[in-house]
């Protein structure tokens, strides 16, 4: 079989006249012993294994609980050991720094004072929790589970795109997906010594277990979901199981005297640790949303009593709001006197009136979003969008400009992906995942998620986007490979 | 032995309700066919009446409306209908959907053989589920692949599951259903065997009695205690005392009253390991005054009665705390 490397940006796997890149050559040659029928096969064996695992997301919008196979894509993607330490390093940069700025803005508040980061951009934005200014989570961990989205671009180096503070989601399907590719095409990894990712599970419970409450020695921890209609619930559910603890809905919890317990058939049972998968809003409906049916009254007093940890903390969001992601450099800086490592993109805000204005007037050359959206949803891509949609756009825009931020397009990086019987250049991003415990640990590797569309800029696994198993090489003595 | 979540010892038990209804579901449907073929030519109205009862037993259960006697499509709708039925909650196809969903809620306590055995087989019914209108599928196919698959669940439960209280709620919610069902098999298929009309005809009585304990998987033990005879009352007292065979009433109930300890131990006794102690030395010790009775259908309704309370109790006690 053939294969192409991408006419736009950057080919990860391919040079322009389409040879192999370091670190090709073994997957492309292996991948050339199979036939079509062979690959069509073992494609199809790996889809019939993840119907039967029931690996599956949960779509919304169409009918309730709609199950979906988040699709696979067999060519991995291989990063050297030499660049995944580069980019490792610039994710516990950012990390402590997320820490750091919501420990300062949920307290004294020096970054405003100073001048480093706006006040509006803060205070004016929903996922600031005002309520929350003065309570101190165990450790000063605020978020102890990120997941930042990666793109490269025209160059091949590697960009921030946007941090997730909040319930990053993602990684059983990092984990899944190398189990699978191990089944499916175990000849692929003959050549190659992969890190595994295998360990995360142990390494998400070593995290929230040590952030405990004090003086709970052997703490019990728990995953809260917001039940089985969510669409990551099997996420949820992989978590629980791997890490073997239990995965509670809100009505399995009560709060009493500050004290979070679960219902169980012995009777009520102290839990220590809540790796929430549920958003702010929903999470105590005394202090947040009235209406949700999904949290547990009185959690959010407990949790500032210091009886309970809830992972990520309350309020964290507040720190991947992209409007606040332009100011990250200067918080770098700012919080531990260091350049910044993995560079960002350049992005206008809304809430700015002049650069509302150029965003308003320069859409058809923009990535709009809004600036707390997720899942790709309300997002305009003015590039590829039609006159119709970007006028359509517009309106929203204009009723609402401080909502939204925008970027210019990034020709990001495509990758070599089995569509339709053929290997064609599609674009991929990567979702690192990082741990904030008693030290920040990086798992090798993270979710890269691809466009299954020829030309599309859609990664979302909710808008058609699929996903790859993301190789880190093992840095050999010697290695210097970038 | 720790506390487990309630919500998740709920959904156990009722996966384990709903994994052995989708087994006897089958397990009837395939003697109903099998009966079907014996009697249409001798008394096709038994046949008929054999569907019919259906309702009884699975109560609750929406039943085709057939006009007339014509066996083939009674017993062709009456099995459509408890195999993929739509809107009847208690066909092969909704246990399965509903064990499905429950495993689905309390994946972290399965094994992934057990999870994925469970998907595969909704999976597989499902497609027949959607073909239901063409009756694509020879449905005897059907149910001889879902028994096969309901049988390698329990297989991979068995084999594979930490005997922890997971495990104890789960083999709790079995129990209760091959008893209760059994039970109510009993009430409904037994009591007219026992009587004796003149005119008796031998190879439909037969036909009719190994019906019932093919439907209770009874019917080789049976044999291997009591030889070929078929007799009604030692059939009756066979399923309901019978200390060895493991669709048997008693045996169900020690096996329930066996996990009630272990998850207890320690404990005082709670109420429902004292309902469930008391209907297990009934069975035990008064088999002959229960039997000298000579009302099955009232001694019948009576357990029914008795292990519905068990039921409410059990989910009061431990699933609503």
């Amino acid at each position: 079989m053939e294969w192409h490397a991408a006419k736009n940006g950057y080919d990860e796997a391919l040079t322009a006249d389409n040879a192999p890149r370091d670190f090709y050559d073994n997957i492309i040659s292996a991948l050339g012993q199979f036939d079509g029928d062979e690959i069509d096969r073992r494609e199809q064996l790996q889809q019939v294994s993840l119907v039967n695992q029931g690996i599956t997301f949960t779509v919304y919008g169409q009918e309730e609980g709609v199950e979906r196979v988040f699709p696979f894509d067999f060519v991995p993607r291989v990063i050297s050991g030499s660049e995944w330490h580069a980019v490792e390093a610039g994710l516990v940069q950012r990390l402590e720094t997320i820490n750091l700025f919501l420990a300062d803005i949920y307290s004294d508040q020096k970054c405003l004072r100073d001048g480093v980061i706006p006040h509006d951009l803060v205070f004016e934005q929903g996922d600031f929790r005002r309520e929350l200014i003065g309570t101190r989570p165990r450790h000063g961990i605020y978020t102890h589970i990120v997941g930042t989205d990666l793109l490269r671009d025209d160059k091949g180096g590697f960009l921030v795109l946007e941090d997730n503070c909040r319930c990053p989601s993602g990684v059983s399907y990092v984990l899944e997906n190398r189990n699978l590719l191990s089944r499916v095409f175990p000849e692929l990894f003959s050549r190659y010594g992969v890190r595994p990712v295998e360990q995360y599970p142990n390494l998400l419970l070593d995290t929230l277990r040590f952030t405990a409450p004090r003086g709970r020695e052997n703490p019990t921890v728990a995953v809260l979901t917001p039940g089985v209609y969510n669409a990551a619930y099997f996420e949820h559910s992989f978590l629980a199981r791997e890490m073997g603890v239990p995965l509670v809905e809100g009505r399995d919890l009560i709060v009493e005297d500050d004290q979070v317990y679960m219902r169980t058939t012995r009777g009520k049972q102290r839990v220590d640790v809540i790796y929430r998968r549920i958003d702010d809003e929903y999470i105590d409906p005394v202090v947040f949303d009235p209406s949700s049916m999904l949290g547990v009254p009185g959690l959010i007093h407990a949790w500032q009593a210091g009886n309970v940890t809830i992972a990520n903390a309350p309020g964290a969001g507040v720190a991947d709001d992209k409007a606040i992601y332009p100011w990250v450099p200067d918080l770098v800086k700012y919080y531990l006197d260091e350049d910044i490592l993995l560079p960002q993109i350049k992005t206008w805000v809304g809430r700015r009136p002049q650069e509302a204005v150029y965003i308003r007037e320069n859409l058809s050359d923009l990535v709009v979003k809004l600036a707390g959206g997720a899942g790709g949803y309300g997002m305009l891509v003015g590039p590829t969008a039609s006159k119709k949609e970007i006028s359509t756009f517009r309106e929203a825009f204009d009723a609402a400009p401080e909502a939204y931020i925008a970027q210019p397009l990034v020709e990001f990086s495509s990758h070599p992906t089995y569509v339709d019987g053929k290997f064609a250049p599609r674009r991929v991003d990567l979702r690192p995942f990082a741990l904030c415990g008693e030290h920040i640990r990086v798992l090798p590797g993270g979710l890269t998620r691809v466009a299954l569309e020829e030309g599309s800029y859609v990664v979302n696994s909710s808008q058609g986007g699929g996903s790859k198993d993301t190789w880190i090489l093992a840095e050999l003595p010697g290695e210097s490979k970038s | 032995m720790r506390g487990m979540l309630s919500r998740a010892a709920e959904n156990i038990y009722w996966m384990g309700r709903y994994v052995e209804r989708s087994a006897e579901i089958c397990r009837m449907l395939q003697v109903g066919e099998q009966l079907t073929v014996e009697l249409r030519g001798l008394s096709p109205e038994l046949a008929c009446q054999f569907w019919r009862q259906l309702g009884n037993i699975y109560p609750g259960s929406i039943a085709p409306i057939v006009e007339g006697d014509d066996v083939d499509e009674v017993s062709l709708s009456y099995l459509w209908t408890y195999l993929v039925g739509p809107g009847n909650d208690l066909s092969v196809a909704s246990s399965i959907r509903r064990a499905r969903e429950n495993a689905r809620a309390v994946r972290e306590y399965l094994t992934r053989e057990v999870f994925e055995m469970i998907n595969e087989c909704w999976l597989q019914l499902d497609v027949d589920v959607r073909s239901a209108g063409s009756r694509q599928s020879a449905p005897d196919y059907v149910v001889s692949r879902v028994m096969r698959e309901v049988y390698g669940i329990s297989g991979a439960i068995d084999r594979a599951f930490i005997r922890d209280e997971a495990w104890l709620f789960l083999t709790m919610g079995m129990m209760f259903e091959r008893m209760y069902r059994g039970l109510l098999v009993i009430q409904h298929r037994l009591p007219i065997l026992l009587e004796h009309p003149a005119d008796i005809d031998i190879p439909v009585h037969h036909a009719r009695i190994r019906g019932v304990l093919r439907t209770l998987a009874s019917l080789e033990n049976y044999r291997r205690v009591y030889g070929a005879s078929l007799e009604p009352s030692r059939v009756a007292r066979f399923l309901l005392f019978d200390e060895h065979t493991p669709h048997s009433v008693r045996v169900c109930l020690g096996r329930m009253e066996q996990a009630i300890s272990v998850l207890e131990a320690g404990t005082g006794m709670s109420e429902a390991a004292r309902l469930i102690g008391r209907l297990s030395a009934r069975l035990r010790y008064e088999e002959n005054d229960l039997m000298a009775l000579d009302d099955l259908e009232a001694v019948c309704s009576e357990l029914v009665a008795s292990v519905t309370e068990v039921n409410d109790v059990l989910s009061h006690q431990y699933f609503t705390t």
